[in-house]
């Protein structure tokens, strides 16, 4: 097995990254739309409320792979075509930010309300109230769950294999079928993807536990 | 006659067929302790959170330190009321019955979050101000707390300096020692006392009968969104008072152990 690693690791090296970056991208982008959303979803104004509800509607209704396929084969016959990386990179932000809008929701809910009026009452605005008040407590709450979405999001990064990203699915795909075993192949790949999830977990143990120390 | 810190004019508010204000009237002056006594359910924290907008009223007119906001049933507030509210809110303090402190900041950096945040003043000189109003309220060694480790007496004294650290014209109280055992309300009281003293403005709605007995300019008795009396303490809790309030008086003292008073 080990041989066998070390024989595709030029490939694996670089596939590793893309699928880190690839997952770590689409949680950026996916966060800001995400929290975008999920601001929306609260507001006052009702049209802004049904968009937002319907876009995690369907971005949580429908495959990824569906979105994936939509957007790297769909797209050109309207005249937009993205390579292979950005549709994947765009794919996975879009679907990512409908789940990670209801985590954020959810942990700015959790905020009392009590919190949002002592700061109108001191003469904050709408979105300094939000950002030094609410959302520093929100994320606490939100904070395991978002931690998931980042998980879920790198093994979902696999999927670009299906459009020709040479992601490490795919290096695990082509070397299985140089060399037909397939087996320790897709062993390698699965440790190497459990082995970043790891690294994933304990950093948001290690967030969630300093922020938490102080509050109780 | 002193400047008048607030003026209410036919004041309206109702959730559905429930009518809570009742085409109030209400002017009150500068450095004038105002404590409002009634039921509950009759209208004096929704009267109080009108005051800064934290309930919004149906209809009538609100001035507050000098803004103006008229209210109209089914018209939405338009750009220069909302202007007014955050002007008004800016000169106003609030302290609320569950303290509504910041759990993620320390008594310190609860008390000069406004400082910084809403006037700009730079964190090393709001500190200074911060240690002050701490040590105002008998709090300065506690600075470094986070309020899950502070006491209710000692919460509902970090958020009277954290009203103060904005130099307010007027303090709102929403039955601040409600939430507090008997024997932690005298400490907050003793706070609040000494600010009577100094001439602060404050409306105060609460229960604490020998409070509104001792510290308050005026009393006045809501029932039903209305208010039915606006007296002296002395002729409130006088025996020449009617027989509605003789029997509100001798319940809130019973429901309050402080018979003794």
């Amino acid at each position: 097995m080990f041989e066998l690693l070390i024989r595709s690791w030029p490939l694996l090296k670089t596939a590793i990254w893309v699928t880190v970056w690839l997952g770590l991208g689409a949680f950026v982008f996916g966060s800001i739309l995400g929290m975008l959303i999920a601001l929306m979803r609260n507001s006052t104004y009702r049209l802004l409320r049904f968009a937002a509800f319907m876009y995690v509607s369907v971005f949580r209704g429908t495959p990824l792979l569906v979105q994936l396929l939509l957007i790297y084969f769909g797209l050109p016959n309207y005249g937009i075509e993205l390579g292979p990386i950005t549709s994947s990179l765009i794919a996975l932000s879009l679907f990512s930010a409908a789940y990670l809008s209801e985590n954020f929701r959810s942990g700015i809910n959790a905020v009392d309300v009590g919190q949002w009026e002592a700061s109108f009452a001191m003469g904050m605005g709408y979105w300094k109230c939000l950002q030094r008040v609410i959302l520093p407590q929100a994320m606490r709450v939100a904070l395991p769950s978002v931690g998931g979405q980042l998980v879920a999001l790198i093994k979902d990064t696999s999927l670009a294999s299906i459009i020709t990203v040479v992601e490490m699915t795919s290096v695990a795909q082509q070397m299985g079928a140089a060399t037909f075993r397939y087996m320790e192949m897709f062993l390698i790949v699965g440790f190497i993807y459990w082995s970043i999830n790891q690294c994933l977990t304990l950093v948001q143990t290690y967030i969630e536990g300093r922020l938490s120390r102080r509050m109780s | 006659m002193s400047e008048l810190k607030i003026n209410v004019q036919g004041l309206s508010k109702s959730y559905g067929n429930l009518l809570i204000l009742n085409n109030i009237d209400l002017q009150i002056r500068c450095g004038e302790v105002v404590v409002i006594l009634g039921p509950s359910g009759s209208g004096k924290t929704t009267l109080l959170r009108s005051l800064n907008f934290l309930a919004q009223a149906d209809s009538g007119a609100l001035e507050v330190c000098g803004h103006r906001v008229t209210l109209r049933p089914g018209r939405a507030l338009s750009p220069d009321d909302q202007a007014q509210i955050a002007a008004l809110r800016r000169k106003t303090a609030m302290v609320f019955q569950s303290f509504n402190l910041f759990p993620h900041l320390t008594a310190l950096e609860n008390v000069i979050e406004g400082l910084v945040s809403v006037k700009h003043v730079p964190r090393r000189v709001a500190m200074i101000r911060g240690r002050e109003l701490l040590a105002q309220v008998g709090l300065a060694d506690k600075a470094m707390f986070y309020p899950a480790r502070l006491s209710g007496g000692q919460k509902q004294r970090v958020a009277i300096a954290r009203g103060l650290s904005m130099t307010p014209e007027v303090i709102l109280f929403d039955e601040p020692t409600s939430a507090l055992d008997p024997e932690l309300r005298d400490e907050v009281l003793t706070v609040m006392r000494e600010l009577a003293d100094a001439g602060m403005t404050m409306v105060i709605v609460t229960h604490e009968m020998s409070f509104a007995r001792q510290a308050a300019d005026r009393v006045i008795f809501m029932e039903g969104g209305l208010i039915l009396h606006d007296t002296s303490p002395g002729e409130f809790f006088g025996s020449k008072s009617n027989e509605r309030i003789q029997q509100f008086i001798r319940k809130g003292y019973a429901d309050h152990e402080y018979t003794n008073v």
